[in-house]
């Protein structure tokens, strides 16, 4: 299982993000890393298939860049609470086909979300809930923005456990690099 | 003196809009609106409308919701041509789509060919048809702003993990679209209500027995009255019309104030 990004370039408006080149797999996940304007949303967004790009995603061997979104079998997570505030926690989970999800709540401390509307839950366990659910979904792999942005450090520790142990490779973008993190798989992004 | 100009043009517009309103409800009167009301003929053709207009607008949500997203989201090829082919009854004159609509069934088509037994002239069908026609733009045009209007992130986020867009649209954008739905769905019903020029060409009477025997729908009445009995004939009729569409566009206000 791995995702692999080739010369990859994503196009927003005028702006171009890229060219990237990188490999995530389990355990080992792909860090986009810069600061704010620097394309990592861009990325993420292309790579899913909401926006344009040249260059090649391929997952398990296989191109997937002339692929419509939802055909992908990439899950892409923004950085913002996204679950429908009116759904519960286990339908959503329930329409992204992820069987093992409540497991992996119970994990993250968040066994108790699985019956909620996803409008009651905090901003942090809103976006450790949705990465859950992406994390055991039926996608082939998870991109994940800003995953560690407004978690406690303990739901944050969790969720980075979660991702190692996630048998998915994950790309994820980082604004800042957490001090109990250990990267060592990092395509870090410069302003233009 | 800009801001002055701004707000002299907005309460003069106002005041044009709600002058004719104000002036034909005082002149029916409560004794004329009781009257209206009271009269079973006035009563059966405006239960006649109602009936119809909330028929068209179940098929403008039917139909028109699916088109609706497709257009917001790009989905639909060609989207841009479809937009413009399905706003087109909103320029056509009322009249023209009447005499559109009756040609569609007659002789001359191929529908007719097919289905000669289903002629509009004078059916509640045929009266549905035009209403839903002529506030399909309406339900479409307001419903694709707000799909365009809303967060795209929770769509992306779960059509990212394979699911269809069919299933998005029922499960998560509709459900949490209620109460803009409704909202559009009253102004249509309200744009419904009103039509003239196809319906007097269509439908002058409904016959759909049991409910309906030769029933002209609410518009017609009103006409009908106005040329047969003269304006003071029609007062009455014309303000009980006007408050069934103000309470459609008061609740339909009501509903954007509550979602905002």
């Amino acid at each position: 299982m791995s995702i692999e990004l080739r010369s990859f370039k994503a196009f927003r408006g005028g702006f171009t993000a890229g060219p990237v080149n990188g490999m995530a797999a389990p355990s080992r996940p792909l860090v986009f890393y810069g600061p704010n304007g620097t394309g990592k949303t861009t990325l993420l967004l292309a790579i899913a298939g909401f926006l344009s790009s040249e260059g090649a995603v391929i997952i398990n061997g296989e191109d997937v860049s002339g692929l419509p979104y939802g055909k992908r079998g990439v899950a892409y997570v923004p950085a913002r609470p996204a679950m429908p505030g009116w759904m519960r926690v286990n339908e959503i989970s329930s329409l992204a086909g992820a069987n093992g999800a409540v497991e992996a709540l119970k994990a993250l401390g968040l066994g108790h979300v699985w019956n909620e509307r996803a409008g009651k839950l905090s901003f942090g366990q809103a976006k450790a809930a949705q990465a859950a659910l992406a994390l055991f979904g039926r996608s082939a792999a998870v991109l994940l923005d800003e995953p560690f942005t407004g978690l406690s450090d303990a739901l944050a520790s969790s969720l980075w456990e979660a991702i190692l142990a996630s048998p998915k490779p994950v790309i994820i973008t980082l604004n800042v690099i957490p001090g109990w993190i250990q990267l060592s798989n990092v395509v870090s992004l410069n302003p233009r | 003196m800009e801001d002055l100009s701004i707000k002299i043009s907005s309460y003069v517009l106002t005041a044009l809009v709600l002058f004719p309103m104000a002036l034909l409800i005082f002149m029916a009167g409560p004794r004329g609106l009781y009257s209206a009301f009271s009269s079973i003929s006035f009563r059966t053709s405006l239960e006649l409308t109602l009936f119809a207009s909330a028929a068209a607008v179940a098929i403008d949500f039917a139909l028109g919701t699916p088109v609706a997203y497709g257009l917001a989201r790009g989905i639909i090829k060609g989207g841009g041509a479809v937009y413009d082919v399905l706003l087109a009854p909103v320029s056509i004159p009322h009249t023209v789509v009447g005499i559109m609509l009756l040609l569609a069934f007659s002789p001359p088509s191929p529908i007719y060919g097919v289905a000669p037994w289903l002629s509009p002239i004078g059916t509640l069908w045929g009266l549905i048809l035009a209403l839903s026609y002529v506030s399909m733009p309406i339900y479409i045009m307001s419903l694709r702003e707000h799909f365009e209007m809303i967060d795209r992130e929770s769509e992306m986020y779960i059509l990212s993990m394979g699911v269809p867009h069919s299933v998005v649209l029922r499960s998560v954008v509709l459900r949490g679209s209620f109460g803009p739905i409704l909202r559009v769905s009253l102004l249509s019903m309200g744009r419904a209500i009103s039509e003239f020029g196809s319906v007097v060409i269509l439908t002058y009477s409904v016959l759909a027995a049991p409910l309906f025997y030769y029933t002209m729908p609410s518009t017609v009445f009103i006409w009908y009255n106005y040329e047969v009995s003269g304006l003071y004939a029609a007062v009455s009729y014309a303000a009980a019309l006007l408050l069934v569409t103000l309470l459609l566009s008061v609740s339909a206000y009501a509903i954007s104030r509550i979602e905002h």
